[in-house]
Protein backbone atom coordinates (compact mmCIF):
# COMPACT_ATOMS: atom_id res chain seq x y z
CA UNK A 1 0.00 0.00 0.00
CA UNK A 2 2.70 2.51 0.96
CA UNK A 3 4.81 1.37 -2.29
CA UNK A 4 1.80 2.32 -4.12
CA UNK A 5 1.77 6.02 -2.67
CA UNK A 6 5.09 6.24 -3.81
CA UNK A 7 4.39 4.69 -7.02
CA UNK A 8 1.75 7.10 -7.99
CA UNK A 9 4.02 10.44 -6.41
CA UNK A 10 3.90 12.56 -9.55
CA UNK A 11 6.77 12.24 -11.88
CA UNK A 12 8.38 15.53 -12.05
CA UNK A 13 11.31 16.65 -14.89
CA UNK A 14 13.03 18.46 -12.47
CA UNK A 15 12.20 17.36 -8.72
CA UNK A 16 9.44 16.36 -7.12
CA UNK A 17 6.05 18.28 -6.58
CA UNK A 18 4.55 16.77 -3.68
CA UNK A 19 5.43 19.97 -1.87
CA UNK A 20 2.24 21.56 -3.33
CA UNK A 21 -1.42 20.81 -1.75
CA UNK A 22 -3.30 19.67 -4.93
CA UNK A 23 -6.35 19.66 -3.37
CA UNK A 24 -6.15 23.58 -2.59
CA UNK A 25 -6.33 26.37 -5.36
CA UNK A 26 -5.82 29.41 -4.41
CA UNK A 27 -6.68 32.41 -7.17
CA UNK A 28 -3.87 35.63 -6.87
CA UNK A 29 -5.33 38.47 -8.28
CA UNK A 30 -2.16 40.98 -9.12
CA UNK A 31 0.46 42.67 -11.05
CA UNK A 32 3.09 40.56 -12.86
CA UNK A 33 6.96 42.02 -11.48
CA UNK A 34 8.44 39.13 -13.68
CA UNK A 35 8.14 36.19 -15.74
CA UNK A 36 10.86 33.85 -16.47
CA UNK A 37 10.38 32.10 -19.68
CA UNK A 38 13.32 29.81 -19.61
CA UNK A 39 14.14 25.56 -18.98
CA UNK A 40 12.93 23.43 -17.37
CA UNK A 41 10.50 25.51 -15.28
CA UNK A 42 8.87 28.63 -16.85
CA UNK A 43 8.10 30.81 -13.42
CA UNK A 44 6.10 33.72 -12.91
CA UNK A 45 6.16 36.71 -9.66
CA UNK A 46 3.18 38.88 -9.00
CA UNK A 47 2.23 41.15 -6.03
CA UNK A 48 -1.40 41.09 -4.81
CA UNK A 49 -4.32 39.38 -2.99
CA UNK A 50 -5.07 36.05 -2.69
CA UNK A 51 -8.50 34.20 -1.60
CA UNK A 52 -8.98 31.05 0.71
CA UNK A 53 -7.21 33.12 3.11
CA UNK A 54 -4.14 33.07 1.81
CA UNK A 55 -1.48 35.91 2.68
CA UNK A 56 -1.62 38.74 0.48
CA UNK A 57 1.49 39.96 -1.25
CA UNK A 58 4.54 38.55 -3.42
CA UNK A 59 3.74 35.29 -4.85
CA UNK A 60 5.75 32.87 -7.23
CA UNK A 61 4.39 30.65 -9.50
CA UNK A 62 6.59 27.45 -10.37
CA UNK A 63 5.26 26.25 -14.16
CA UNK A 64 6.41 23.75 -16.31
CA UNK A 65 8.54 23.62 -19.34
CA UNK A 66 8.00 26.20 -21.85
CA UNK A 67 7.86 23.81 -24.90
CA UNK A 68 4.58 22.00 -22.72
CA UNK A 69 3.34 25.32 -21.70
CA UNK A 70 3.23 26.34 -25.69
CA UNK A 71 0.42 22.98 -26.19
CA UNK A 72 -1.45 25.12 -23.46
CA UNK A 73 -1.22 28.40 -25.10
CA UNK A 74 1.72 30.07 -23.40
CA UNK A 75 3.83 32.03 -25.29
CA UNK A 76 6.96 33.95 -24.44
CA UNK A 77 5.15 37.09 -24.55
CA UNK A 78 1.97 35.81 -22.76
CA UNK A 79 3.17 38.19 -19.85
CA UNK A 80 5.08 41.41 -19.44
CA UNK A 81 5.87 43.08 -15.98
CA UNK A 82 2.98 45.24 -15.03
CA UNK A 83 0.27 42.88 -16.45
CA UNK A 84 -2.56 43.00 -14.40
CA UNK A 85 -3.24 38.76 -13.99
CA UNK A 86 -5.36 36.65 -11.55
CA UNK A 87 -2.94 33.22 -11.06
CA UNK A 88 -4.34 29.98 -9.94
CA UNK A 89 -2.09 27.87 -8.04
CA UNK A 90 -1.44 24.96 -5.83
CA UNK A 91 0.32 26.47 -2.48
CA UNK A 92 2.84 24.85 -1.27
CA UNK A 93 1.69 22.87 1.78
CA UNK A 94 4.08 24.22 4.49
CA UNK A 95 4.14 28.07 5.29
CA UNK A 96 7.95 28.26 3.53
CA UNK A 97 8.72 31.70 2.22
CA UNK A 98 11.14 31.43 -0.45
CA UNK A 99 14.33 33.52 -0.43
CA UNK A 100 12.70 36.92 -1.16
CA UNK A 101 9.72 36.48 1.50
CA UNK A 102 7.25 35.18 -1.61
CA UNK A 103 4.58 32.73 -0.92
CA UNK A 104 4.96 30.27 -3.62
CA UNK A 105 2.70 28.04 -5.62
CA UNK A 106 2.25 25.90 -8.72
CA UNK A 107 1.07 26.82 -12.04
CA UNK A 108 -2.85 25.91 -12.18
CA UNK A 109 -4.44 28.48 -14.59
CA UNK A 110 -4.50 32.14 -15.63
CA UNK A 111 -6.33 35.01 -16.46
CA UNK A 112 -4.16 37.01 -18.54
CA UNK A 113 -4.61 40.86 -18.86
CA UNK A 114 -6.62 40.81 -21.72
CA UNK A 115 -9.01 38.22 -20.51
CA UNK A 116 -7.90 35.59 -22.35
CA UNK A 117 -7.63 32.06 -20.03
CA UNK A 118 -5.46 29.43 -19.94
CA UNK A 119 -5.24 26.32 -18.11
CA UNK A 120 -8.20 25.90 -15.38
CA UNK A 121 -9.58 28.93 -14.40
CA UNK A 122 -12.97 27.39 -12.43
CA UNK A 123 -10.76 27.74 -8.69
CA UNK A 124 -10.18 22.88 -9.70
CA UNK A 125 -7.44 21.34 -10.45
CA UNK A 126 -3.63 20.23 -9.96
CA UNK A 127 -1.10 21.73 -11.55
CA UNK A 128 1.83 19.53 -13.11
CA UNK A 129 5.43 20.31 -13.40
CA UNK A 130 5.86 17.74 -16.40
CA UNK B 1 44.47 29.87 6.30
CA UNK B 2 43.15 26.44 6.95
CA UNK B 3 44.11 22.82 5.98
CA UNK B 4 41.09 22.64 3.56
CA UNK B 5 41.35 26.31 2.59
CA UNK B 6 45.60 25.55 1.49
CA UNK B 7 44.65 22.80 -0.47
CA UNK B 8 41.68 24.36 -2.49
CA UNK B 9 44.22 27.21 -3.26
CA UNK B 10 46.81 24.57 -4.12
CA UNK B 11 44.38 22.99 -6.86
CA UNK B 12 43.41 25.92 -7.74
CA UNK B 13 46.90 27.28 -8.69
CA UNK B 14 47.48 24.00 -10.26
CA UNK B 15 44.70 24.39 -12.39
CA UNK B 16 45.36 27.73 -13.65
CA UNK B 17 49.06 26.77 -14.21
CA UNK B 18 47.18 23.97 -16.59
CA UNK B 19 45.19 26.02 -18.04
CA UNK B 20 47.66 28.21 -19.03
CA UNK B 21 50.22 25.76 -20.41
CA UNK B 22 47.17 24.72 -22.27
CA UNK B 23 46.31 28.16 -23.54
CA UNK B 24 49.77 29.65 -24.23
CA UNK B 25 50.98 29.88 -27.57
CA UNK B 26 54.74 29.35 -28.09
CA UNK B 27 57.31 31.30 -26.40
CA UNK B 28 57.97 34.17 -29.24
CA UNK B 29 60.97 34.04 -30.88
CA UNK B 30 61.70 37.65 -30.93
CA UNK B 31 64.31 37.85 -28.42
CA UNK B 32 66.88 35.57 -29.96
CA UNK B 33 70.17 36.59 -30.68
CA UNK B 34 70.40 38.70 -33.89
CA UNK B 35 71.66 37.28 -37.01
CA UNK B 36 70.52 33.94 -35.20
CA UNK B 37 67.99 31.83 -36.74
CA UNK B 38 64.36 31.76 -35.77
CA UNK B 39 63.10 28.09 -34.31
CA UNK B 40 61.22 26.33 -36.42
CA UNK B 41 57.60 26.36 -35.38
CA UNK B 42 56.35 23.28 -34.30
CA UNK B 43 54.52 20.97 -36.75
CA UNK B 44 51.14 19.78 -36.34
CA UNK B 45 51.76 16.18 -35.03
CA UNK B 46 53.73 18.09 -32.46
CA UNK B 47 51.18 20.14 -31.34
CA UNK B 48 48.70 17.09 -30.99
CA UNK B 49 51.93 15.42 -28.88
CA UNK B 50 52.14 18.07 -27.07
CA UNK B 51 48.61 18.38 -26.07
CA UNK B 52 47.69 14.91 -25.43
CA UNK B 53 51.05 14.61 -22.89
CA UNK B 54 49.92 17.84 -21.13
CA UNK B 55 46.05 18.96 -21.61
CA UNK B 56 43.82 15.48 -21.66
CA UNK B 57 44.60 12.49 -20.57
CA UNK B 58 44.57 9.38 -23.63
CA UNK B 59 43.45 5.87 -23.01
CA UNK B 60 44.68 3.71 -21.42
CA UNK B 61 47.49 1.90 -23.62
CA UNK B 62 47.36 4.76 -26.45
CA UNK B 63 43.90 3.34 -27.77
CA UNK B 64 42.00 4.94 -30.24
CA UNK B 65 39.04 7.50 -29.14
CA UNK B 66 35.76 5.86 -30.28
CA UNK B 67 35.75 8.91 -32.41
CA UNK B 68 38.36 8.33 -34.17
CA UNK B 69 38.46 7.73 -38.06
CA UNK B 70 41.01 4.82 -37.99
CA UNK B 71 38.36 3.05 -34.94
CA UNK B 72 35.24 4.48 -36.21
CA UNK B 73 36.85 2.17 -39.60
CA UNK B 74 37.72 -0.65 -38.19
CA UNK B 75 35.70 -3.95 -39.56
CA UNK B 76 32.91 -4.82 -37.41
CA UNK B 77 30.24 -7.05 -37.58
CA UNK B 78 26.90 -4.71 -37.94
CA UNK B 79 25.00 -3.49 -34.89
CA UNK B 80 21.24 -5.48 -35.48
CA UNK B 81 19.86 -1.76 -34.68
CA UNK B 82 20.72 1.87 -34.84
CA UNK B 83 19.11 3.72 -31.88
CA UNK B 84 20.02 7.52 -33.21
CA UNK B 85 16.92 8.94 -32.60
CA UNK B 86 15.00 11.19 -30.31
CA UNK B 87 13.19 8.74 -28.17
CA UNK B 88 10.73 9.87 -25.02
CA UNK B 89 10.33 7.64 -21.92
CA UNK B 90 7.40 5.82 -21.74
CA UNK B 91 5.87 6.24 -17.95
CA UNK B 92 2.63 5.37 -18.42
CA UNK B 93 3.98 2.67 -15.79
CA UNK B 94 5.99 4.65 -13.48
CA UNK B 95 9.28 6.90 -13.79
CA UNK B 96 10.65 4.87 -10.95
CA UNK B 97 12.36 1.31 -10.71
CA UNK B 98 10.37 0.44 -8.35
CA UNK B 99 8.52 -1.37 -6.94
CA UNK B 100 8.56 -4.36 -6.72
CA UNK B 101 11.93 -3.50 -4.72
CA UNK B 102 14.67 -6.06 -3.37
CA UNK B 103 15.33 -6.73 -0.26
CA UNK B 104 17.31 -4.05 1.27
CA UNK B 105 20.03 -3.85 3.89
CA UNK B 106 21.55 -2.25 6.64
CA UNK B 107 21.57 2.11 5.84
CA UNK B 108 20.07 1.30 2.74
CA UNK B 109 17.01 -0.46 4.05
CA UNK B 110 16.73 2.20 6.54
CA UNK B 111 16.88 5.27 4.27
CA UNK B 112 13.88 3.06 2.18
CA UNK B 113 11.84 3.18 5.11
CA UNK B 114 12.58 6.99 5.84
CA UNK B 115 11.86 7.25 2.33
CA UNK B 116 8.15 5.54 2.82
CA UNK B 117 7.19 7.26 6.10
CA UNK B 118 8.22 10.78 3.93
CA UNK B 119 5.89 9.67 1.25
CA UNK B 120 3.04 9.48 3.27
CA UNK B 121 3.32 13.03 4.57
CA UNK B 122 4.14 14.38 1.25
CA UNK B 123 7.10 16.01 2.26
CA UNK B 124 10.10 16.27 0.29
CA UNK B 125 12.81 14.07 0.48
CA UNK B 126 16.57 13.57 -0.93
CA UNK B 127 15.14 16.42 -3.42
CA UNK B 128 18.88 16.07 -4.72
CA UNK B 129 17.89 16.64 -8.47
CA UNK B 130 15.64 19.40 -7.30
CA UNK B 131 19.24 21.07 -6.38
CA UNK B 132 20.67 20.34 -9.75
CA UNK B 133 22.58 17.16 -8.31
CA UNK B 134 22.89 15.22 -11.91
CA UNK B 135 20.08 12.85 -11.57
CA UNK B 136 22.50 9.94 -12.77
CA UNK B 137 22.03 6.52 -13.94
CA UNK B 138 19.48 4.66 -13.65
CA UNK B 139 17.21 8.18 -12.42
CA UNK B 140 18.60 10.13 -15.67
CA UNK B 141 16.73 7.50 -18.37
CA UNK B 142 13.05 8.43 -17.23
CA UNK B 143 13.20 11.81 -17.01
CA UNK B 144 9.94 13.21 -18.89
CA UNK B 145 11.83 14.92 -21.21
CA UNK B 146 13.31 13.56 -24.45
CA UNK B 147 16.51 12.12 -25.34
CA UNK B 148 18.55 12.33 -28.19
CA UNK B 149 20.52 8.98 -29.37
CA UNK B 150 23.45 8.97 -31.91
CA UNK B 151 24.83 5.97 -32.52
CA UNK B 152 28.36 4.94 -34.48
CA UNK B 153 30.00 1.80 -35.10
CA UNK B 154 32.11 2.68 -31.71
CA UNK B 155 30.08 4.37 -29.33
CA UNK B 156 26.66 5.25 -28.77
CA UNK B 157 26.10 8.64 -27.39
CA UNK B 158 22.84 9.52 -25.07
CA UNK B 159 22.11 13.11 -24.45
CA UNK B 160 19.14 14.10 -22.23
CA UNK B 161 17.24 17.20 -22.73
CA UNK B 162 16.88 17.14 -18.98
CA UNK B 163 20.33 19.18 -17.89
CA UNK B 164 21.80 17.71 -21.45
CA UNK B 165 23.10 14.90 -19.29
CA UNK B 166 25.45 13.20 -21.25
CA UNK B 167 26.13 9.33 -21.81
CA UNK B 168 28.64 7.28 -23.58
CA UNK B 169 28.04 3.68 -24.34
CA UNK B 170 31.32 2.11 -25.81
CA UNK B 171 30.61 -0.46 -28.27
CA UNK B 172 34.77 -0.75 -29.52
CA UNK B 173 35.89 -3.62 -27.67
CA UNK B 174 37.30 -1.80 -24.90
CA UNK B 175 37.95 -2.60 -21.34
CA UNK B 176 36.66 -0.60 -17.96
CA UNK B 177 38.94 1.85 -16.86
CA UNK B 178 41.24 1.34 -14.24
CA UNK B 179 39.42 1.41 -11.28
CA UNK B 180 42.66 2.94 -9.30
CA UNK B 181 42.78 6.14 -11.47
CA UNK B 182 39.24 6.14 -13.08
CA UNK B 183 37.14 9.07 -12.10
CA UNK B 184 33.77 8.40 -10.72
CA UNK B 185 30.47 9.94 -12.51
CA UNK B 186 27.18 10.32 -11.93
CA UNK B 187 26.48 8.27 -15.10
CA UNK B 188 28.97 5.79 -14.79
CA UNK B 189 31.48 4.24 -16.97
CA UNK B 190 29.46 2.06 -19.86
CA UNK B 191 30.75 -0.55 -22.18
CA UNK B 192 28.51 -2.61 -24.20
CA UNK B 193 28.56 -5.53 -26.42
CA UNK B 194 25.93 -7.16 -28.78
CA UNK B 195 24.36 -10.74 -28.33
CA UNK B 196 21.92 -11.56 -30.80
CA UNK B 197 19.66 -8.63 -31.02
CA UNK B 198 20.29 -7.34 -27.92
CA UNK B 199 23.20 -4.53 -26.88
CA UNK B 200 24.11 -5.85 -23.57
CA UNK B 201 25.81 -2.59 -21.08
CA UNK B 202 27.71 -2.58 -18.25
CA UNK B 203 27.84 0.81 -16.45
CA UNK B 204 30.43 0.74 -13.41
CA UNK B 205 32.46 3.72 -11.52
CA UNK B 206 29.06 5.59 -10.59
CA UNK B 207 29.41 8.31 -8.28
CA UNK B 208 27.57 8.11 -4.96
CA UNK B 209 27.10 11.67 -3.89
CA UNK B 210 23.45 12.85 -3.17
CA UNK B 211 22.86 10.60 -5.98
CA UNK B 212 19.65 8.72 -5.17
CA UNK B 213 17.22 5.96 -7.22
CA UNK B 214 13.78 6.14 -6.56
CA UNK B 215 13.02 7.78 -3.23
CA UNK B 216 16.29 8.32 -1.73
CA UNK B 217 17.43 4.89 -2.11
CA UNK B 218 21.34 5.70 -1.77
CA UNK B 219 23.72 3.78 -4.10
CA UNK B 220 27.67 2.65 -2.84
CA UNK B 221 30.64 2.93 -4.71
CA UNK B 222 29.81 -0.98 -5.81
CA UNK B 223 26.60 -0.39 -7.76
CA UNK B 224 26.61 -1.85 -11.21
CA UNK B 225 23.69 -1.43 -13.89
CA UNK B 226 23.22 -3.86 -16.67
CA UNK B 227 20.84 -2.94 -18.90
CA UNK B 228 19.60 -5.21 -22.14
CA UNK B 229 18.53 -2.70 -25.05
CA UNK B 230 16.04 -4.08 -27.80
CA UNK B 231 14.56 -2.39 -30.59
CA UNK B 232 11.20 -3.36 -31.48
CA UNK B 233 7.99 -2.41 -33.32
CA UNK B 234 9.88 -1.73 -36.43
CA UNK B 235 12.04 0.53 -34.76
CA UNK B 236 9.55 2.83 -33.07
CA UNK B 237 10.13 1.35 -29.25
CA UNK B 238 13.23 0.83 -27.27
CA UNK B 239 13.18 -1.42 -24.19
CA UNK B 240 15.94 -1.52 -21.36
CA UNK B 241 15.42 -4.41 -18.58
CA UNK B 242 17.57 -3.06 -16.00
CA UNK B 243 19.44 -4.90 -13.60
CA UNK B 244 20.95 -3.48 -10.67
CA UNK B 245 23.41 -4.62 -8.14
CA UNK B 246 24.95 -3.47 -4.97
CA UNK B 247 25.90 -5.43 -2.82
CA UNK B 248 26.16 -2.99 0.27
CA UNK B 249 22.23 -1.66 -0.39
CA UNK B 250 20.35 -5.16 -1.50
CA UNK B 251 20.65 -8.58 -1.76
CA UNK B 252 20.77 -10.22 -5.02
CA UNK B 253 19.46 -8.25 -8.80
CA UNK B 254 17.32 -5.26 -8.83
CA UNK B 255 15.76 -5.75 -12.02
CA UNK B 256 12.97 -3.29 -14.24
CA UNK B 257 11.96 -3.02 -17.66
CA UNK B 258 11.17 0.20 -19.10
CA UNK B 259 10.35 1.16 -22.34
CA UNK B 260 11.30 4.34 -24.90
CA UNK B 261 9.12 5.90 -28.01
CA UNK B 262 10.59 7.44 -30.52
CA UNK B 263 10.13 10.59 -31.54
CA UNK B 264 10.35 11.96 -35.36
CA UNK B 265 8.85 15.88 -35.13
CA UNK B 266 10.78 16.94 -32.00
CA UNK B 267 14.41 17.67 -31.45
CA UNK B 268 15.67 18.84 -27.66
CA UNK B 269 16.89 21.70 -26.72
CA UNK B 270 19.66 23.48 -24.54
CA UNK B 271 18.50 23.05 -20.52
CA UNK B 272 20.57 24.30 -17.66
CA UNK B 273 20.28 23.84 -13.94
CA UNK B 274 21.16 27.59 -12.92
CA UNK B 275 22.44 28.65 -9.28
CA UNK B 276 19.30 30.94 -8.98
CA UNK B 277 16.66 28.77 -10.77
CA UNK B 278 15.34 27.26 -7.05
CA UNK B 279 15.01 30.95 -6.59
CA UNK B 280 11.95 30.69 -8.87
CA UNK B 281 10.66 27.17 -7.75
CA UNK B 282 8.91 27.07 -4.66
CA UNK B 283 9.15 23.01 -4.44
CA UNK B 284 13.02 23.10 -4.56
CA UNK B 285 12.74 25.95 -1.91
CA UNK B 286 10.91 24.00 0.49
CA UNK B 287 12.73 20.64 -0.18
CA UNK B 288 16.29 21.77 0.65
CA UNK B 289 15.37 21.08 4.22
CA UNK B 290 15.29 17.36 2.81
CA UNK B 291 18.86 17.01 1.93
CA UNK B 292 20.70 15.25 4.51
CA UNK B 293 24.19 15.26 3.10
Amino acid sequence: MVAAVLAMMPASAHHSTGAFDASVVVAIEGTVTQYRWINPHASIKLDGKANNGFPAGLWTVEMTAPTVLVNGGWTRTSLKVGDKVTIFVNPLRNAITLKDGSQGGLYVGAILQGGEKLGRTDGKGAGSAN
Amino acid sequence: MNKFASVVSAISILAVSALAIAQTPPAPTAAAAPGAAAAPAPTVDELIKRIESRSVRPNAGGALGALAPANLNKKRPAAPFNMTGTWFPDNSRGFRFGPPYPEFIGQTKADYETGLEMAKTRTSWRDAIGQCYPAGIPMIMTRVWSIMMVQVPTVAVMVSNFNNEFRQIFTDGRQFSDPNTVTFTYNGESIGKYEGDTLVVETRYIETWNHYIDAGIPISEEFKVVERIRMLEAGKVLEIEYIMTDPNGWVGEWRNKKRWLRLDHTDIAQVDCLPDLNDNIPSTQAGRSGLTQ
